[in-house]
Formats: C-alpha cells, structure tokens, sequence
C-alpha cells in the first residue's frame, strides 16, 4: 500500500469487497465441504486481498477478482487438508482431455419431472460430487452467473476449456441427478417403446 | 424431424444463452424460436428448469456476524 490513505483502501474494501462476502461463503463451502474451513477460507481471502489491494482496480471486478484469490487460496493451502480424499488421478485424466470441443459425447438430457422426486439436499450433494475442477465452474457459472471470460480468468484455463469443462460438468451433475431420482423411485420410459417395437420385430423375423 | 446433430446444436445454443453468451440479436433470435418450434421450446424448458432448480436448491451456509468482525478486525490490524 503506497500513495493512497489507508483510510481510503479501508472504505474500498468496507464498499466493494465486503459486500461480496455470502457468495465467497458459498464458494468456499463447495471447495471444503465443511463451514469451519470454509469460514478460515473466507477471511484468509479477505486478509489477502486488504493486503494487496493497492492492486486492486477500483470499481472494476472485485467479485471475480475475491473469487481468484479464494480459488488460489484453497488449491495452495486447503486442498492438501481436505478431508475427503482428493479425486487427483481422475481430475489429472480429466484436465488432459481437457478440448475446445463439446461434440466428443452427447448431452445428458433430464426431464422436469425428474425434480418432482427431489426433496432439498440433492442438488449440494451431486455438486460436491464432482471432481474439484467441474465444481468449480459449475459453481462459478450456474450458481454465481460469471461470464466465460470472467471464468477463464478466475481459474487460469482458455475460454473453450471453460466451456468444454461446463459441458462435461452439466452432463455429470445431471447423471448425479438421475441416479439420486431413481433411488428416490423415478423411471424414465423414454426410448422403452421403440425398444419394444424393436424387440418384437426381432422375434418376428 | 430433428436429426441428433440439430438437437445437439439446439442445446448448445441454448446454453449459451442461459450463459449470457450470445449477442442481443441472437438471444432474440432464440426466444423467437423457442416461441414457434416446439423442439427449441422443450429443450429450452428443461435447461430453464434445471437452472432455476440448482440456484434455488444449492446450499448456502451463510455469513455471521462474527466472521464479519474477525475480517474487520484483522484489518484493523494490519
């Protein structure tokens, strides 16, 4: 901090970084599954930033640039910590895969009447299901409306591995979401017919 | 009749507008579709609903009055 009155970075950070705080505990949450964590997480984010607010741009992005810093924050220190056990060798398969193309596997597609079977917790549990970088964007673009762009930043990758990584993420958090359904009792009678149709005309010849 | 390759395209356009990534023109050029064609309307509803489902669902823990005072003081500190 240099030119500028450390009671003027204060009121930056009261006015435009504070403000930003559920949704940093939400994030944050996901990436450790526990509030304890998630809470140290939080204000280790906001200490850094103070720290390094002279870098900040004021009135640019300050949600995605906390978000940055809490992601960072969470891969240099937390994770290590975690204590569920890292998904590492899938998610090293998954980031090499990583493509601009979303064409390779078709889309998972989930009917409305899927969420009648749902009863609240569901949706937490199938998103902190996935693999670490599929939450991530799943959390950054579904739940906190980031842009690609804001995204790529945020996580370091190219905008069409953002997009490729949404792709993926939507059709596994969709999977995760059928399974739980059909536990709770859901049957999906889609293509049923037209096997029965099929099987019949087999018998028949 | 849509072929996979048409419903695939359909889907991807759609997410894209639920991402905020399309153009204005092209955002209205979808709603229009999704009015008149049934295929851009059903693929349309269901992504709409499974949106709306996880920002209505997902957890969020919330933030106390003391982890507010914890930053505050700490900044106080440095």
């Amino acid at each position: 901090m240099s030119q500028k009155t450390t009671e003027h970075y204060k009121a930056v950070f009261e006015n435009e970084l504070l403000p930003h705080i559920d949704a940093l505990k939400t994030f944050a949450y996901h990436l450790t599954y526990n509030e304890e964590d998630a809470n140290d997480l939080v204000q280790e984010t906001y200490l850094k930033a103070y720290r390094f607010i002279d870098k900040y741009h004021e009135g640019t992005n300050a949600k995605a640039w906390l978000f940055k810093i809490l992601k960072n924050a969470y891969i240099n220190e937390y994770r290590k910590k975690a204590k569920r056990p890292a998904k590492v060798d899938f998610e090293e398969i998954v980031a090499y895969h990583d493509t601009d193309d979303d064409r390779v596997t078709g889309y998972m597609d989930l009917r409305a009447e899927i969420f009648q079977y749902m009863m609240g917790d569901e949706v937490t549990t199938a998103i902190n299901a996935l693999p670490f970088d599929f939450r991530t964007v799943i959390l950054l673009c579904d739940v906190e409306g980031f842009t690609y762009e804001e995204i790529a930043k945020i996580i370091d990758v190219p905008i069409g591995t953002v997009r490729s990584r949404l792709f993926r993420a939507r059709n596994m958090l969709k999977e995760n979401l059928k399974s739980y359904a059909e536990t709770l009792g859901y049957k999906d009678y889609r293509g049923q017919k037209r096997k029965l149709r099929n099987n019949r005309k087999d018998e028949e010849e | 009749m849509k072929n996979q390759e048409d419903i695939r395209n359909i889907r991807r356009e759609v997410d894209m507008f639920f991402d905020h990534a399309l153009s204005k023109e092209d955002e209205q050029q979808l709603l229009a579709r999704v009015e008149n064609d049934p295929t851009y309307h059903r693929v349309f509803s269901q992504e709409k609903y499974m949106r709306e489902h996880i920002k209505r669902s997902i957890h969020r823990p919330g933030v106390t009055p003391d982890l507010i005072k914890a930053i505050k003081d700490n900044i106080r500190m440095a």
